[in-house]
């Protein structure tokens, strides 16, 4: 009795081990998996490097829904009113905001914005995007004060 | 039942004397008028924190929502009945026209956790862009390439501007002027060269130096991009 559970035991775990290697091997996965790293590898610019975006070319991507914005101001400012369904990606916590910067769609043109014509936190996080990997990255270099003075859609998390 | 009054009870002494001992911000005003500033100049206003509640009040941050603020930050913790002044200067280079901007400050004030205290002012100039910023984009530089570019000044007072010189922030940024003095509403063009040494953000600040008291600095930001040739 003893010795067939032993010996069913032995037999579950060999071919849990042969399935698991199975699997592996068809997936590309695990064991014999390459091993690339996932995320962003930095590449300077899967495209062309960023490049200014008018009001006018903004609002009808934002209208299409062809592009995600991302705010590059501190999360208070983003708290308070933001362009609506923009990311909060401060170009100070660039670093520590790297699940956000993978999770941004390749598929849609990327605005960045930040207050206004006098900051410059939009171009430098668009540069940082670029040198990521991300192609075809612009900056709405009229911004937040652009945005609202011209009553577009925006909302607060207040 | 007898029990669940009781602990009802206390429940409800513990939650009152907890909304009664708690820390509270007070501001003396929640927006700084700076008033008139000519473009290139400094101006610092106050306000006064002060904690009306009975509980420590930590101050945890003081965030102003530019680059273009500083705050000297206040004192991390208020006791009760303490109150500490909060300086914020404003340089307002690069700025234009009437101005808002924020400084943010978080508390452990249950109540106004988060208080944003508005600065504004009005910014003059004497020598003004004929462009609408003062920002500058020059776009996408090849790496190892220069790029040139002309740029106009109008002087808008009423007396002659001499111009004393132009200096660089950027080793990769230079600028220079044919022209000595501008007068009344004539135009000062100012040439501009720039190197991309690399790939990614570049960004530099030239000085148009004046002898006009009002705004004796004339700051440009120039913004470009270092790309691999051919992109």
């Amino acid at each position: 009795m003893y010795k067939q559970a032993t010996r069913e035991s032995v037999l579950i775990v060999c071919a849990a081990v042969v399935l698991g290697f199975s699997y592996t091997l068809f997936a590309g996965k695990g064991f014999f998996g390459s091993s690339k790293t996932t995320g962003i590898a930095p590449s300077h610019g899967a495209g062309p490097a960023p490049t200014p975006i008018s009001l006018t070319e903004a609002r009808t991507l934002f209208e299409t829904g062809g592009a995600i914005f991302v705010d590059s101001r501190h999360h208070f400012d983003f708290r308070r009113g933001h362009i609506r369904s923009a990311v909060n990606i401060p170009l100070a916590n660039f670093e520590s905001a790297q699940k956000t910067v993978a999770a941004l769609p390749r598929d849609k043109v990327i605005i960045v914005y930040c207050d206004g014509s006098e900051c410059n936190s939009s171009i430098e996080l668009a540069a940082k995007l670029y040198e990521q990997g991300f192609g075809g990255v612009r900056f709405f270099w009229g911004g937040w004060q652009d945005w609202v003075s011209n009553k577009l859609p925006t909302e607060s998390s207040q | 039942m007898k029990i669940s009054a009781v602990v009802f009870l206390v429940l409800s002494v513990v939650l009152s004397e907890n909304s009664k001992t708690q820390p509270k911000l007070a501001i003396d005003s929640l927006t700084i008028d700076l008033g008139t500033i000519y473009s290139g100049a400094t101006k610092t206003g106050t306000i006064t924190l002060r904690n009306i509640g009975n509980q420590p009040l930590k101050i945890l941050n003081v965030q102003p929502s530019c680059g273009c603020t500083t705050v000297r930050r206040p004192k991390e913790v208020l006791q009760p009945n303490e109150s500490d002044a909060v300086e914020v200067s404003f340089n307002s280079a690069l700025y234009r026209g009437p101005v808002e901007k924020y400084v943010n400050i978080e508390t452990n004030d249950p109540l106004s956790q988060y208080i944003a205290v508005k600065l504004i002012a009005d910014v003059k100039e004497e020598l003004s862009p004929t462009s609408s910023s003062y920002s500058i984009w020059l776009g996408n530089i090849d790496v190892g390439k220069k790029i040139q570019q002309a740029f106009r000044f109008t002087n808008n007072s009423r007396s002659v501007l001499v111009i004393r010189g132009i200096t660089s922030s950027s080793k990769q940024i230079a600028a220079h002027s044919d022209q000595k003095q501008v007068r009344p509403a004539d135009t000062l063009t100012v040439v501009l060269t720039a190197l991309a040494d690399k790939v990614g953000y570049n960004a530099g600040t030239l000085s148009i130096l004046t002898d006009s008291k009002n705004q004796p600095t004339v700051e440009l930001r120039v913004y470009y991009i270092g790309q691999k040739e051919g992109r």
